[in-house]
Order: C-alpha cells, then structure tokens, then sequence
C-alpha cells in the first residue's frame, strides 16, 4: 500500500465489475489515491454518517446514477440531509453510462454535483480531477 | 348493430309514475336502472357500469342538466341523455353546447324517440369506449417504450463500456495475472449484455403472434433442465434437483413454459447467499387436476417483504447482490398472464424463496 496517500475516493456502483475497472484505472493514473468501493449506495451513505466530520481530509465521490435499492438521486436526497460540516469534506460526481438528457439535465441542476461524468472512466479525466 | 349483453340504463326522475312506465315500456330491450333522486342515481352508477344515463330535467333539488355536470368528470364514459320540455330549452342548449349532454328528448316522450336517441347514444359510448381502451393501451405501450430505451441505453452499453476500460487497462498492464483478472471481465459483462439481448428476445416473442400449443412431456423437460444446469450446479457448489409427477396430459406453449422456467431456475441460482453450507435449488413440475404446478424453491438471499410486489415490474432491481437486467421476472410474469396461469411468491430474507406457478392446460 501506498503510504503517501494524496487522494481519497469513494466509489460507489453496483456493477462490480467497473468498480474493479475504475480502481485500476486509479491505481494507474494517480497510484497516491485511496479508493473505497460501495456496491449499494445506503451502505455508502451510513459509512459517510458514521465519519461525520471526524475525517481531516477531503473525499471524492463517483456515483453511479442507476442502483437498485438506492439509486444515485436517492443518495443525493439523503446527503442532502447531511450536517453542512459533514458536506464540506466531499466533492461528488457522478460516473454513469447514461446519455439520458433527463438524468443529465438533473445531475448538472443538482447543487452536490460537481460534474457528470460519462463512463468509461479516462485516464485525462481522472487527472485533471485529481490533479 | 349486434348485441351480446342488453345495454344498461339509468333512468332518474322524482316522478314514480314515469319511472315505471320507462321500465314498462324497455324492460325487454335494455337493463333499466331506476332512481328517484340524485343519491339513488350515484349509487346505481358506482355500482353498474352504466352505458347511458337519462335524467327529467325539473326535479325538486337539481336539474337534469346540473346533476350532468356533475357527474361529467366522476362518470366521463357514460353518455347523458336529458328529457324536458320545450319551456326549457334555453338552459338545454347551453348545456349541449358545453357537452354536458349527448342529447335531449321531448317531453312526454314516445317510445319511438328514447329508442332512436338510445341506439344513437349507444353507438357514441362504442366508439369512445373502444377510443379509450386504444388510448390505454398505446399508453402502455408507450410508457414500455420509453423505459425500453432508457434501459437499453443503461444495460447495453454498460457491458460495452465495461469492456472497452478493460481493454484500454490491459494494454498497460504486463502481469498475466492481472490480465487473465480484466480478460475474465471482459467475459463476464459479456455474458451481462448476452443475457439482456436474450431476454430482449423473449419480450419481443411474448408479444408476437398466437399461442402454439403442444403435448408437454415434463419429463423430457426436466432431463432439459438438469443438462443444462447440471454443471452450473458443480462449478456454484449449489444442489440442483428437478423433479417431476405427471399422471395426466397437459398442453401448453413450450416456448412461453421455458420462459417461465429459464427465468425462475436462473434466478435461483444467481440469488444465492455468499457463506452458507448446502446450497439448493429445488424444482418441482406436476400435473393434477388439469393444471401443472412448477415451483422453484431455494435457500439463497430470499426477498424483503417491501419489494415482493414489485419484482415483476419492468426493469425494477430489488438487490444489489447480482447483476441483474430486471426484465427477468417481467417476462416470466407476462408468459404466465398469457398462458392464464398464476404466481406467487413465498420469500424470508436469508433464508430462501419460493416461486409457485399453477397453469391450466389447454
């Protein structure tokens, strides 16, 4: 393990294959990046509740929009409901395969949603994200 | 025009006298409904589906026309024919004006002119019954569609792009390992976008054409499934049996059955739970009494109780723990519904599922 961790990143999607895909592509592109990976959202989101604010550094989040249980809408209506200083630590993306206009349209009006990005996940994305 | 059933009437006036001679004069002809006051008149038209409504309009607590428009937006589909006098006429123009009434009738009627507005009438309700019946359906059709291409655009692609990351990782990766880890990916969102093109077929198979029904021998069936699944069984470390008790001929569709059962025994299989000892999948097909019963039992991650009703809609997933297309349960449910069949579904989280299906023979 890297011990000069430079980034933190959540990953949450259920297709477990791309989450293996991504945290390759991480490894690669940025190797100093701790990755966690969440296949279902609600788990994602106690684990947040359950840092709080205790964490002193700022995470990543890429979330996938289409979930069973609890799609990437849904988390972002439950992190909304998050304490502001729990918020502050993270920045969210979302990471899908959609080209939906609708889902579009709701990710970029969303207020937690830095950008949207579109799978597959590219190595000059990642750097400028991570850079 | 052709009539299966009598056509149902409502007749409403505050007079007993003309509500009577109405029924005496079209009782053979047409199901007359009776009312004296608004209150009776709401209760027949909750109750019966009432084709066509006829209303005196001088009535002591409403008119005829007012109590049309009140029921113009609760009772849409019933066509409203008024009877009056000529001394009020200005009000009924109005009304048929602004579509609350179909027609109006002369007072003191004669028979032959209810029965010409009536026959008039009844082919008016035709028309806008079968209108609204297309309507519902292309209204379903369409909303099937659009979450047709929604998910199309979600569950094709994914396993695509899927494979594209893989590929654009191996080229920099030189560990074999690694790249046997990202070639075994590659294989497996293949078989995510086989399945889903697969059960894109089935949807499009249910939705064609007739029946095509055929002895069914459940034996040659069951030695089908335990072929085909026998080495899944081996390779998942799950218990597959299938067992079969048939005393009796039974005709249905081979192709919508093997829809049900590719489904429901997929499923079983894909479901299971991660770290327990004897894993099983259990099916059972028998006949008796004219109706073949399948059940598909396991003991994988069962269903919470909040999600069974749901598991047969389009695209709905209830778990993250597979990757499943949500078309799966659909199409079973649809082939079932098609072959008048039934299905329930028995399920306790962590502990298993049970699918009964009952078809009737044909």
């Amino acid at each position: 393990m890297n011990t000069n961790v430079k980034h933190h990143l959540i990953l949450i999607d259920d297709n477990d294959i791309d989450q293996l895909l991504h945290s390759k592509i991480i490894e690669i592109t940025v190797p100093e990046t701790s990755i966690q990976s969440f296949g279902d959202a609600t788990i994602a989101l106690n684990h947040i509740k359950n840092l709080g604010a205790t964490s002193n550094h700022h995470t990543i989040i890429f979330l996938d929009i289409q979930m069973p249980v609890m799609n990437g809408f849904q988390f972002l209506e439950a992190y909304h409901l998050l304490p502001t200083e729990v918020k502050q630590l993270y920045t969210i993306y979302i990471l899908s395969s959609s080209v939906n206009q609708h889902d579009i349209s709701k990710a970029k009006n969303n207020p937690y949603i830095k950008d949207m990005l579109i799978k597959p996940l590219s190595k000059d994305t990642l750097t400028n994200i991570l850079r | 025009m052709e009539k299966q059933e009598k056509i149902t009437i409502l007749y409403i006036d505050d007079e007993v006298n003309n509500l009577s001679s109405f029924k005496a004069t079209f009782r053979f002809d047409y199901t007359i409904l009776l009312a004296q006051n608004t209150e009776e008149a709401l209760d027949h038209l909750n109750n019966y589906n009432v084709q066509i409504i006829l209303s005196d309009q001088r009535m002591p607590e409403i008119t005829g026309v007012e109590f049309f428009e009140q029921i113009r937006y609760s009772h849409p589909m019933t066509v409203r024919l008024l009877i009056t006098g000529f001394s009020d006429i200005e009000s009924v123009i109005e009304s048929i004006n602004r579509g609350h009434i179909f027609r109006y009738i002369k007072k003191p009627w004669v028979e032959l002119d209810v029965k010409s507005a009536i026959e008039e009438a009844y082919k008016f309700y035709l028309a806008t019954a079968l209108l609204e019946e297309k309507n519902t359906s292309l209204q379903r059709a369409y909303n099937e569609l659009s979450k047709f291409a929604y998910s199309v655009a979600h569950d094709l692609k994914g396993p695509l792009v899927s494979v594209r990351s893989a590929l654009r990782i191996i080229s920099d990766k030189d560990d074999p390992d690694e790249r046997a880890e990202l070639i075994n990916m590659i294989t497996a969102s293949l078989r995510n976008l086989e399945g889903f093109v697969d059960s894109m077929y089935d949807y499009y198979k249910l939705n064609q054409g007739e029946l095509e029904i055929e002895d069914i021998n459940l034996e040659i069936l069951a030695k089908h499934y335990q072929d085909i699944y026998g080495l899944t069984s081996k390779m998942s470390n799950v218990a597959f049996s299938i067992t079969t008790n048939q005393t009796e001929i039974f005709r249905s569709d081979p192709s919508k059955l093997k829809i049900i059962l590719n489904n429901l025994i997929e499923n079983a299989f894909k479901y299971q739970q991660n770290n327990i000892e004897n894993k099983f999948v259990k099916v059972n097909l028998a006949v008796t009494s004219e109706y073949a019963v399948i059940t598909v039992a396991d003991n994988g991650i069962g269903i919470e109780e909040q999600y069974q009703h749901s598991i047969f809609d389009m695209f709905y997933r209830a778990t993250t723990h597979a990757l499943g297309s949500g078309f799966g349960l659909y199409n079973t449910k649809d082939a079932i519904t098609k072959l008048d069949g039934t299905l329930s579904v028995e399920s306790k989280p962590y502990k298993g599922s049970l699918f009964t299906v009952k078809i009737p023979t044909k």
